[in-house]
């Protein structure tokens, strides 16, 4: 069975104004919205970019906006967004710099992400019923920058360390023997830090990967607050001493 | 060293596996490279794979050099970009007769590559695996690993752009710019800003994988590539950390492939015309659950997260059997065409794309008279995520 | 920390400036498609700049004390309109959303209950919307 359906894209290429393109695409509603996409550059405009690479939600670079929310469209049905003969409004990620058409420029928030340090794999849990032994897996984050994007304070913060990075230097002190260097110290407690979220939970909503960045970073803020209670109080600090 | 020391330049068409690893060889060899690709980096073959480091248990009954290979390149990944692979090994699980027959053949073909294995009972193997069939007979346990791609290719070009490599997403390679039967450059459009201009270097590698025929085709060569797509599903759920493979000769949907939170059951394989969009066969994806929860019965019961195809750049003549045409690669010195200052690498696996690399920029070198040693079997790589900041 | 819409050429795209996205305040209220956190976000943006908007106004209507009984006295007979009431409902919606909101936010903020975040905005919503009813009974029986 195959659907029909119209895709308005939001196009723009250096130099040009902004403007937005009607696409008409036969598709089977099995398959996925970056499949739409890519069936559109394919037959019939080579001119059209957008970010794809491993078509299953692993590597994060296929964020976009479709119908006003963030989405991972490579793991996106069609028959889930849409109806026969409906229509898609395909937006680029919003709060990030515009290169070309559907593409982002990521630099800004892979700095973040370096600022922490995130790292990219580690422990994983043992499956029910297994021996215990020392497995690893990649970090839940993927690095899609959908939770800024759906960030109302990045959007008049662009400063703003954000969700994914706090949430990752959340997990980094929660684990075994993780710390921060003094330069994430400073940018997670600093002024555009962790203090700046303002509970939206929006990043939580978006997430494709069930970190659920506002959790943590709400994590994060209590244990800070602990922690100058106590220095306050001259009960120093818990567990874990900053990196100075 | 700056850009304007270099004495030899060179220009990559393809920013898949290969084409990363080439760039990062000849940077490092200190070449002055210029990468092209005409998507995003990994948009093709390379980011849309199975993800599996081979160990090469895979190939080594088969296709023993493709199997030594595969162990020599896991080897040296391992080492030269330990953050972002999960390395938990693999298991290869026999369930039923015939694959206990074919045990035997596996442990003889790991022991001509010199792949490390351990051999396991079915009650060994489930202890280790408690979502494996009880069927489980008997299991051998290798060293596959789990990698990202896109972010195996970043790394590989985040140092190629620290050694001074200039890299261009989205830029097609239209045209082989020649001066009699010599390639001198590329012309590209710059999908990016709509423009089209010219490139220039002493040698073109193409690294197109699946589009290397096309590419070669510029320069009115005949670069014989079978265009063999597989289809993968990724399921929700982990239900390993070992990658299961069924203890067979390689076959449809028998490599369940644990990343992340996720399962992803493959592989089949057909060929077709164009690898741009490929239409998915729906009896392939009932065949990979069928065959997937065959080895993991809960899969049965999981649901799917996504599923997705692409297409393997097999080096061979269209009629051949693509799952018997050797799964090594092939480094094409166009000189023996009468085309000079042109080299096609193709064919291979992710696994190999180094070596790939190595073997390439070898004859690179050679056709300019360099003489440098590889090291990128011993340059640890950067984070991927130099790419974006660097 | 480097702006997120920072303009300067891009790594990853050597020789291209990204297009900055047009100034975001109005973000804050593009939550139609948001989930009940945003909303909550909204009406805390929303009830908060009328606080603010009020405060001024307070001010200024206060200051006319400073300009002797008269215009003070005519105020206050504008003031019993029932137009004027109603604003006054409004004011107490502000006040009743910000207050109950902030605490939940406050709550949320210091790392408790977070996971409920999203069924105590119901509640207090629920809560607000009770007690608005009494406030607005009470204000124009009066
Ligand atoms: C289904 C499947 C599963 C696989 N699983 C595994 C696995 O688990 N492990 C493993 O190691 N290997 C696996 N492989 C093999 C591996 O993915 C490929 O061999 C490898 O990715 C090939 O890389 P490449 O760089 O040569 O090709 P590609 O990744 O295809 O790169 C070629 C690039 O060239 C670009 N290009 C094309 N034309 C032009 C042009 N005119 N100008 C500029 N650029 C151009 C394309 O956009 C493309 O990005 C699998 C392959 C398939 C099909
Ligand atoms: S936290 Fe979630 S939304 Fe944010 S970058 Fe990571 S995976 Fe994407």
């Amino acid at each position: 069975m195959m659907w029909t359906i119209t895709l308005k894209i939001a196009r723009y290429k250096p130099g040009e104004p902004a403007r937005t393109d009607t696409f008409q695409v036969s598709i089977d509603p099995e398959r996925t919205v970056l499949d739409s996409i890519e069936k559109i550059w394919a037959e019939q405009d080579r001119s059209l970019v957008f970010r794809h690479a491993c078509h299953h939600a692993s590597c994060g670079s296929c964020a976009m906006v479709v119908n006003g929310v963030e989405i991972l469209p490579c793991i996106k049905l069609i028959k889930d967004v849409t109806k026969p003969g409906g229509t898609l409004i395909i937006e680029p990620l919003h709060n990030f710099p515009v290169i070309s058409d559907l593409v982002v420029d990521m630099g800004p928030f892979f700095e973040r992400m370096q600022i922490v340090k995130m790292p990219i794999v580690g422990p994983a849990d043992p499956l029910p019923n297994q021996e215990p032994n020392e497995y690893n897996r990649f970090d839940d984050c993927i690095e899609c920058g959908m939770c800024l994007s759906a960030c109302p304070v990045v959007a008049t913060d662009s400063k703003y360390l954000g969700p994914a990075a706090l949430a990752a230097a959340y997990q980094i002190l929660s684990s075994g023997d993780g710390n921060l260097s003094a330069q994430a110290w400073e940018a997670v407690d600093g002024e555009h830090g962790l203090w700046r979220c303002h509970v939206a939970f929006e990043c939580s909503a978006v997430c494709p990967s069930n970190v659920d960045p506002a959790g943590k970073i709400m994590a994060l803020r209590r244990r800070m607050t602990v922690e100058r209670i106590r220095h306050l109080l001259g009960l120093g600090s818990s567990k874990k001493k900053r990196e100075k | 060293m700056t850009s304007t020391q270099k004495s030899h330049s060179a220009i990559v068409i393809g920013g898949g596996s290969t084409g990363a690893a080439v760039a990062h060889d000849l940077a490092l060899r200190g070449f002055e490279v210029t990468l092209v690709e005409r998507g995003e980096i990994a948009s093709g073959t390379t980011g849309r794979n199975h993800c599996l480091l081979h160990s090469g248990g895979r190939y080594c009954v088969n296709d023993r050099e493709a199997g030594i290979e595969c162990i020599e390149e896991n080897m040296i990944l391992r080492r030269i970009m330990p953050d972002c692979m999960e390395l938990n090994g693999g298991l290869f699980a026999a369930f039923d007769d015939a694959d206990m027959d074919y045990l035997p053949l596996l442990i003889e073909g790991c022991q001509a590559c010199e792949i490390p294995y351990k051999k396991l009972t079915g009650e060994e193997a489930r202890r280790l695996e408690p979502y494996l069939s009880p069927q489980a007979k008997a299991a051998l346990w290798v060293p596959d690993g789990v990698f990202e791609p896109m972010r195996m290719c970043m790394a590989f070009l985040a140092t190629a752009k620290a050694n001074g490599a200039k890299v261009y997403p989205f830029t097609q390679v239209e045209e082989l710019l020649m001066e009699g039967t010599q390639v001198t450059g590329v012309r590209v459009w710059n999908r990016i800003a709509n423009r089209r201009y010219n490139l220039h270097a002493q040698i073109v590698i193409s690294a197109g994988g699946p589009w290397a025929e096309e590419i070669a085709a510029m320069a009115g060569i005949d670069v014989p590539v079978i265009v063999a797509p597989g289809v993968m599903v990724s399921m929700t759920g982990r239900y390993s950390q070992h990658v299961i493979n069924r203890c067979n000769k390689a076959d449809d949907g028998d490599i369940i492939v644990p990343q992340r939170e996720t399962s992803i059951i493959g592989t089949s394989s057909w060929t077709v015309d164009d690898p741009d969009y490929i239409d998915i066969p729906e009896d392939h994806v009932a065949l990979m659950l069928d065959r997937g929860s065959q080895m993991i019965p809960a899969l049965k019961q999981a649901s799917s997260r996504g599923v997705f195809t692409v297409a393997r750049p097999l080096i061979g003549r269209e009629g051949e059997d693509e799952r018997e045409v050797s799964r090594t690669f092939e480094c094409f010195d166009h000189d023996e065409d009468g085309i000079g200052g042109f080299v096609t690498i193709s064919g291979g696996k992710t696994t190999t794309a180094r070596a790939m690399a190595e073997k390439t920029v070898d004859i690179a070198c050679r056709k300019i008279g360099l003489d440098v040693p590889c090291r990128t079997h011993e340059t640890v790589l950067l984070s991927y995520r130099a790419f974006y900041t660097i | 920390m480097p702006p997120v819409d920072s303009t300067s050429e891009s790594k990853a795209y050597p020789g291209q400036s990204g297009r900055l996205p047009r100034r975001q305040v109005w973000r804050w209220f593009a939550f139609a498609k948001r989930s009940l956190g945003t909303w909550g976000f909204v009406l805390n943006r929303v009830a908060g700049l009328g606080l603010v908007v009020y405060l001024m106004l307070h001010l200024v209507v206060l200051s006319l004390l400073t300009r002797g009984p008269d215009g003070y006295n005519a105020f206050v007979a504008l003031a019993h309109n029932p137009i004027f009431l109603l604003l006054d409902v409004v004011l107490i919606a502000g006040i009743i959303g910000h207050g109950l909101n902030g605490l939940r936010v406050a709550l949320i903020g210091s790392g408790i209950l977070v996971r409920w975040q999203h069924q105590m905005l119901i509640v207090l919503g629920v809560l607000g919307v009770v007690l608005l009813a009494i406030a607005a009974f009470l204000v124009f029986r009066i």
